[in-house]
């Protein structure tokens, strides 16, 4: 599964969110990720949150480590290396 | 409703606030020839403004707009172009924000946004895809920018939408007001905050959970990935990702380019500097980085005083600006005291430069016993006095006694002040000037041509600060002297291919830091083509949106012809920075020599294709740029015998 590693490294740039929307529609679209980022800046108060779906109770569409793409995409393309994978069941 | 095309969300937002009537209409009848936020925005303006409208009143128009990239994976494409009639003169307001916002309003459906008319009673616009009401903001009303923002995601019940609004200062129809977006992000000059409360719309609130897509996902894709690598390991990135836009005030510092006391001199003493500089910033204050929507190279960061007078005070984005203004102009030798002032211009929805160059001017003009304390309601003004500066600024922001005065800016206080207080009053074209010019000649061009009177974000030169290479700088504009500040030639070329290139970018919805502005490892405008064409499918060359970005320039040039009529008159610097030399530090004598001004100058318009005594676009270059209705338009205004020159 995908682990958020880095959670102080995360900047808010949602590029997570981003490619992780372009895997399941092939558009971007912010609403159509399994990764939702919620850095602290946004609402200024709360602590910074990434929360991943890996079950359809959570949200649609959930985390499917990128079926048929090379390498998950958020992994591959956060410029923080937020990020981690790690073989275990959700 | 929602368009089909690829990069666009598709459709144009109008809203009439007089009659309250919401409508849209397809964007795709602007694009390509506009491309997308500024391009389009400037040409809804030139073509629905008339001649006799002035900036407050209900018939002047504010358009919204993200770029045509935004929304997409396009690494800085975050950024939205808010212009309108400026606030400072009738000639053309622009101003431009990052944030979450415009990816946002593409994710609604849409890349514009047009408000005209006035309502009754204070409203916001409540975007939800589809859906979109105006709202009452009597609650609102007199909020800062901050408790505005919270009130409406309580108002709506949901935390995870983006807002942008105007604060106190706004509502007042102080000019110095700006526009606050996703909290901390602000389009700042020509006053557009005050346009907003002339309207009586406090706020835009939006949430989209559309898509954008792109033509060519593939290709786009691995371009992305490539340009993206290539921008993080950038010199450029590196410093911005540790000190953000701060890092360049010590630069321009050096190179005598930070006003001092209100241009008393341009050049920031040691012993100042030591205590503002960003090291000071990043090691004092700094707990937190951010970047906006898609971006790989994080300029932001938070800041919190732990200590001091200003303990508790948390400030979410100082910019080299801050330095310039708070540290320079006001000459604040106090870190956490300039950290307060911008927050605190941020709350009550003021513009840092305009609010502090105004400030500046009446320090100056009390120092030099033009004012008394029975002007300033008591108050005794002297340089660095942060107390007072953040009194005044208060003042100005609810119209308060003497800040009533300074609300109008520095050119109109001055009218009404009199008694030779016009000689401490920098301004391009009626709006405050916050850049040290003397120094650098094509940083110093572009400041004082730009249409929106007095920016840097047209065609200055960054790259003499960068200190481009000759090598780079004959490879990428054809002449040699890009990174030498002192020199004057070439510098009209160079400062051309920027107002194209930010023509462009502000359309794109592209920051110029990922642009090729700051650093010769930027996006490039071949890069800029190949992402356009392959996320709308529409096959564009370098050559192709070049003229694109030329066209956008143009148009907002043409805008101030036919609603203000500056001539190259305009387009001198303050008589004083081209009399008085610069006094101190390493570019010690330096001043802008009027007949090397005259020479670019005259450069600068024959490069362009401009009329060498009015500055105006000839109609030759209007129609080679398919301009064809600017020329009706000044036909009917009976000001097309000034096309030619006669």
């Amino acid at each position: 599964m995908i682990i958020v590693e880095n959670l102080l490294a995360c900047t808010g740039c949602l590029i997570c969110e981003m490619v992780c929307s372009f895997h399941h529609i092939c558009s971007y679209s912010r609403s159509q990720s399994s990764i939702k980022v919620d850095k602290s800046i946004f609402n200024k108060v709360k602590e910074s949150r990434i929360t991943i779906s890996y079950k359809k109770e959570q949200w649609d569409p959930v985390c499917d480590l990128c079926d048929g793409e090379e390498f998950p995409l958020c992994i591959r393309f956060c410029p923080e290396n937020v990020f981690k994978f790690e073989r275990r069941n959700a | 409703m929602r368009g089909l095309k690829y990069g666009y969300a598709g459709n144009v937002l109008r809203v009439d606030l007089t009659n309250s009537r919401i409508y849209t209409k397809p964007t795709e009848n602007y694009f390509p020839k506009y491309i997308g936020g500024r391009g389009i925005n400037q040409w809804i303006l030139f073509k629905e403004l008339r001649q006799w409208v002035t900036p407050f009143e209900p018939s002047n128009i504010i358009c919204f707009g993200a770029g045509a990239l935004v929304g997409t994976l396009v690494p800085g494409a975050a950024r939205m172009s808010i212009d309108s009639k400026s606030a400072y003169n009738t000639g053309i307001g622009s101003g431009n924000s990052g944030g979450w916002f415009a990816a946002e309003l593409k994710f609604a459906g849409y890349d514009n946004i047009v408000i005209h008319g006035k309502s009754k009673q204070p409203v916001y616009l409540w975007i939800e895809n589809d859906k979109v009401l105006l709202r009452s903001a009597e609650e609102l009303w007199g909020k800062t920018t901050a408790e505005t923002e919270k009130l409406i995601k309580d108002d709506i019940g949901q935390d995870d939408i983006q807002v942008l609004c105007i604060g106190p200062a706004g509502e007042n129809l102080v000019r110095p007001a700006c526009i606050v977006v996703s909290g901390f992000r602000v389009a700042g000059r020509c006053g557009l905050g005050a346009i907003m409360g002339s309207k009586n719309i406090k706020a835009i609130a939006v949430k989209g959970t559309g898509a954008i897509r792109i033509k060519e996902p593939g290709e786009f894709m691995t371009l992305v990935e490539k340009v993206s690598e290539r921008l993080r390991r950038s010199n450029g990135a590196k410093a911005r990702r540790e000190f953000g836009t701060l890092r360049s005030s010590t630069l321009y510092r050096n190179l005598s380019a930070s006003p001092y006391k209100n241009y008393q001199d341009d050049y920031i003493p040691s012993e100042n500097f030591a205590k503002i500089s960003p090291e000071v910033f990043h090691n004092s204050f700094e707990v937190d980085r951010y970047s906006c929507i898609t971006c790989p190279t994080p300029c932001g960061h938070v800041y919190f005083i732990g200590s001091g007078p200003y303990l508790g005070t948390k400030c979410f984005k100082a910019e080299s600006n801050s330095i310039w203004n708070f540290g320079g102009r006001l000459a604040i030798d106090d870190a956490g005291a300039i950290l307060k002032a911008q927050e605190e211009c941020c709350q009550l929805g003021l513009d840092i430069d305009n609010t502090s160059s105004v400030i500046a001017f009446a320090i100056d003009c009390f120092q030099n016993k033009i004012i008394s304390k029975k002007h300033t309601g008591g108050l005794e003004l002297s340089w660095g006095d942060h107390g007072v500066i953040l009194a005044l600024i208060k003042k100005i922001a609810y119209r308060e006694g003497f800040g009533n005065i300074l609300a109008e800016g520095s050119l109109r206080a001055s009218q009404k002040l009199g008694k030779g207080s016009e000689r401490y009053s920098f301004h391009i074209k009626g709006q405050d000037l916050i850049e040290g010019i003397r120094s650098m000649k094509g940083w110093a061009l572009g400041v004082v041509v730009s249409a929106r009177g007095g920016t840097h974000t047209r065609g200055a030169l960054a790259t003499e600060c960068m200190k481009y290479s000759h090598e780079d700088s004959q490879r990428i504009f054809g002449v040699k002297t890009a990174g030498d500040a002192q020199v004057y030639e070439g510098k009209p070329k160079i400062v051309i291919y920027f107002e194209y290139v930010n023509s462009l970018l502000d359309s794109l919805g592209v920051c110029f830091f990922t642009g090729n502005w700051t650093s010769p490892d930027g996006m490039s405008p071949q890069e800029l083509a190949q992402f356009y064409s392959l996320t709308t499918g529409i096959k564009t060359s370098e050559a192709e949106l070049i003229k694109a970005g030329e066209r956008i320039h143009n148009l907002e040039k043409m805008f101030n012809v036919y609603h203000a009529g500056f001539t190259r008159n305009d387009d001198y610097p303050p008589k004083r920075l081209m009399e008085e030399p610069i006094k101190s530090g390493p570019l010690k004598g330096e001043v802008l020599r009027r007949e090397d001004w005259d020479k670019m100058l005259s450069e600068y318009y024959s490069l362009h294709g401009w009329d060498q005594k009015t500055s105006w676009p000839n109609k030759e270059k209007l129609e080679e740029l398919d301009l064809f209705e600017c020329i009706e338009t000044l036909l009917q205004a009976k000001q097309i015998h000034h096309l030619n020159g006669k």
